[in-house]
C-alpha cells in the first residue's frame, strides 16, 4: 500500500502545483499603462472633459453600477455624467458620491415595490380593468431616503438626465432644480405609472425619446463620451401579458432610437445582460455583476481610446520646443 | 455457525488472496505508468492510463489514473480530451479534490472563466481548508473582474497557508493594486519579497504602486532592483526608461532605449520611447524615424503603432 500512498500524495501535490498566471505585459500594454499614468497627471482643465452616458433597460440598466464601479478603480475621470431611466437612477447616485457597497445593497433588494406602492396583483388588475394608471411617487422618496433632497445643483459632478413630455414628444433634459422629481420622471414608465406633472410638462420614461444620452452628455461637458449600453434580447423574454408586451414595445422602440446616439460616442461598453427581463428588477443585482464583467474587459480598450484622444494635452511635456 | 456463515467465511478466505494480488497488480500498473509520465512519455503514459482504467482497478487506482490520463493529454497539449478525462473523473469522483482543482485550472487556462469558477467553488466545497481552491477561485474571480471576491479568497487562501507562498502574496498585492488599495498593496509585496519573492515581478508590482503613490524616484529603484534579478528583461528595462522620461531625464531615457534597440533593432517600444525621448529633448527630426518604424508595427502592436502615427501627423501638423 505505500504505493498507494505516494501515488496520492503524487495527485495531491500535483494539484498544488497549478500553474501560475502569466501576467505577462506585452508592448502595448506597457506603454497604454505608461501614457495612462501620465493622461492622469494632467490637470482636469488641461485634458479634454469625459462623460459618460449610461442607458436605459430597466432592471438591466442596473450594470451601470459595475460599468462606473470599473471605472472609478481604473482611475478614469467622470467630469460629467447624463443617464436615462435606469441609468438617471444609477446616475444621480453615482453624482451624489453613494458609495457603490450601498449601491450593490441596493440591488440586492431591487423591487418595483420600491417605486411604487401599486405595483402589485390588485394595482395591475385596476390598471387593466379601470384604466387606473399606477402611482410613481414612492419612486421619488426612494431617491430623496437615499441621497437626501438633493439639487442637481449640489451633486458634486454636472447630472443630466431624459424624460419625454407626453403631450409633445419632446425629450426633457434635467439639469437642474431638484433631483429626485427629475429622475423619477426619467423611469416614469408610460401607459403604467401616471405621468409625472412637473412644470407645466406631463412627463414620462426617457427612454422613449433619448434611450443612450450621449448627446446631453456632449452638451452637459463631455469632449470625449463614453457610453454604457445595457441592450435586451427580445427573443428570449417571456410575452406573457399585457404589460409584458407594452414594455417589450418601449424597450425595442428606444434601443432602435438610440442608434444614432452610439454612433456619436466615443467608446461603447455594452454589457452582455441579454438574459435578463426589462421588468425583472429581482434580477438587478445579476445585471450589475455582468455590468462588471463587461467593463473589465473593455477597460484596457477605452483607456486606449481617451488616450488617443487626449494625446495633445499628454505629449505637451513631450515638446521641448513648445 | 450456520451453514450459510460457514459458506460466506470461506468464501472471504478464498476471496482475500485475490483481492490482494488485485491491489498489487493495480499498483504495479499505476507505478508503470507513472513512470512513463515522470519521464515525459506522455503518450505512452496515456495510452497505459487509458489501460488501466480499463480494468476496471481499485477506487483509488481509478481516480489517480483520471488525474494523470488528463495530466498527460495536457502535456501533450489536447486540453479538449483533458477536460473529458477529468469531467467523467469528476462525474465518477464527486468529492475528489486534486480532480476538481485541475479541470477548474484547465479552464481557467482556457480562458472558460464560469466554468472554471464553477469547479474550484465545487473544490472549496470538497475541502473548505484547501489553499489552492481559494487560491484557483480568487484567480478565477480576477480573471473576470470581480476584484473585490478574489482579494477575499486569496486573503483566505493566505490564512490556511501554513507559510503563504511568495506568489500568493504576489497574486494579492496584484489584485489589491488593481483596486487602487496602493497601501495594502504595497504592503502585501513587501509581504512577498519578505517570503523570498525573489522575482523580478514581485519588484515591478512594487515600482508600478510606488510609482502610483507618487513615490517615482523609489519606483525606478524598484525596477533597477528586478533588472539585476532579471537583467535580460526588455520589457522591464523599456518601462523603466519610461519612467525616467517622465521624471525628466530623457537623456538617459534615450540611452536606455538606444541599448534595447542595439540588440533588438525592431523592438517597437524601444522605438517608440527613444522616440519620446528624442521628442521631448527637442530632436523631432530625430524622433520621427522611429516613430514611423513604430507606426508601421501595428499587427503586433496595434496601440503603440496608432500613438506613433499621431505623434507623427501631430508634428507634421506643427513643424518647428
Amino acid at each position: 500500500m505505500k504505493r498507494l500512498a505516494l501515488a496520492a500524495w503524487a495527485v495531491l501535490s500535483l494539484g498544488m502545483a497549478r500553474a501560475e498566471p502569466a501576467y505577462q505585459y506585452n508592448q502595448d500594454a506597457i506603454a497604454r499603462d505608461f501614457l495612462w499614468l501620465e493622461f492622469q497627471d494632467i490637470p482636469a482643465s488641461a485634458r479634454p472633459k469625459v462623460g459618460v452616458a449610461l442607458s436605459g433597460g430597466g432592471a438591466r440598466g442596473f450594470a451601470h453600477v459595475g460599468v462606473m464601479e470599473v471605472l472609478t478603480e481604473n482611475g478614469f475621470p467622470v467630469d460629467c455624467l447624463a443617464g436615462t431611466s435606469m441609468g438617471a437612477v444609477v446616475g444621480s447616485f453615482y453624482a451624489s458620491g453613494v458609495p457603490f457597497s450601498q449601491l450593490w445593497k441596493i440591488g440586492q433588494n431591487a423591487s418595483f415595490s420600491l417605486v411604487s406602492k401599486d405595483f402589485n396583483s390588485l394595482g395591475l388588475l385596476s390598471l387593466l380593468f379601470a384604466d387606473k394608471l399606477l402611482s410613481s411617487e414612492k419612486m421619488e422618496n426612494f431617491i430623496n431616503d437615499n441621497i437626501g433632497r438633493r439639487t442637481f445643483e449640489e451633486l458634486r459632478i454636472p447630472f443630466a438626465c431624459t424624460a419625454m413630455d407626453i403631450k409633445t414628444g419632446e425629450r426633457i433634459l434635467f439639469t437642474e432644480g431638484p433631483l429626485a422629481v427629475a429622475v423619477r420622471s426619467s423611469m416614469n414608465l408610460p401607459g403604467i405609472f401616471k405621468p409625472v406633472h412637473y412644470r407645466h410638462r406631463l412627463l414620462v420614461d426617457g427612454g422613449v425619446a433619448d434611450n443612450i444620452p450621449v448627446g446631453a452628455a456632449r452638451q452637459l461637458c463631455g469632449e470625449w463620451v463614453l457610453a454604457s449600453v445595457s441592450s435586451g434580447d427580445y427573443g428570449a423574454t417571456e410575452l406573457n401579458n399585457v404589460v409584458s408586451y407594452l414594455l417589450q414595445t418601449m424597450d425595442i422602440r428606444g434601443e432602435k432610437l438610440a442608434a444614432k446616439a452610439l454612433a456619436d460616442s466615443n467608446f461603447i461598453i455594452d454589457s452582455n445582460v441579454r438574459g435578463i427581463n426589462f421588468a425583472d428588477l429581482s434580477k438587478s443585482y445579476e445585471a450589475g455583476i455582468i455590468g462588471r464583467e463587461a467593463a473589465y474587459r473593455r477597460v484596457g480598450a477605452a483607456k486606449e481610446s481617451l488616450i488617443l484622444f487626449s494625446l495633445d494635452s499628454i505629449m505637451e511635456k513631450y515638446d521641448k520646443d513648445r | 455457525m450456520t451453514r450459510t456463515a460457514s459458506f460466506l467465511l470461506l468464501s472471504l478466505l478464498w476471496l482475500c488472496p485475490a483481492f490482494v494480488s488485485a491491489l498489487d497488480r493495480d499498483e504495479a500498473a499505476l507505478t508503470g505508468a507513472l513512470e512513463l509520465y515522470e519521464d515525459g512519455k506522455y503518450a505512452a503514459a496515456e495510452r497505459a492510463f487509458d489501460a488501466l482504467i480499463q480494468s476496471r482497478p481499485s477506487s483509488e487506482v481509478n481516480r489517480a489514473s483520471y488525474f494523470y490520463m488528463g495530466r498527460a493529454q495536457e502535456q501533450l497539449s489536447r486540453p479538449d480530451k483533458a477536460i473529458g478525462t477529468y469531467q467523467v473523473g469528476g462525474q465518477l469522483y464527486p468529492r475528489d479534490l486534486p480532480l476538481a482543482i485541475a479541470l477548474g485550472t484547465l479552464y481557467l487556462k482556457s480562458d472558460l472563466f464560469k466554468d472554471a469558477e464553477v469547479h474550484f467553488m465545487r473544490a472549496v466545497n470538497i475541502d473548505k481548508d484547501s489553499v489552492d481552491a481559494h487560491e484557483g477561485l480568487a484567480e478565477t474571480y480576477e480573471r473576470i473582474g470581480h476584484l473585490e471576491w478574489a482579494e477575499r479568497e486569496y486573503g483566505e487562501a493566505i490564512r490556511l497557508s501554513e507559510i503563504p507562498e511568495w506568489s500568493l502574496l504576489l497574486k494579492l498585492a496584484r489584485c489589491l493594486y488593481a483596486q487602487r488599495k496602493f497601501a495594502d498593496a504595497e504592503a502585501a509585496a513587501a509581504r512577498s519579497l519578505a517570503s523570498g519573492g525573489a522575482d523580478p515581478e514581485v519588484w515591478r508590482l512594487t515600482a508600478r504602486i510606488r510609482y502610483e503613490r507618487g513615490r517615482r524616484e523609489e519606483a525606478i529603484g524598484d525596477l533597477d532592483a528586478a533588472l539585476a534579478l532579471a537583467p535580460k528583461r526588455s520589457d522591464i528595462a523599456l518601462e523603466k526608461a519610461l519612467w525616467l522620461l517622465s521624471t525628466g531625464k530623457a537623456e538617459q531615457s534615450l540611452a536606455d532605449a538606444n541599448g534595447i534597440l542595439a540588440d533588438d533593432p525592431e523592438n517597437t517600444l524601444a522605438h517608440f520611447t527613444a522616440g519620446l525621448a528624442l521628442n521631448a529633448l527637442g530632436r523631432r527630426t530625430e524622433a520621427a524615424p522611429h516613430f514611423r518604424i513604430a507606426a508601421g508595427h501595428e499587427l503586433t502592436s496595434p496601440f503603440i503603432a496608432a500613438v506613433s502615427a499621431k505623434i507623427l501627423a501631430r508634428n507634421a501638423a506643427s513643424p518647428r
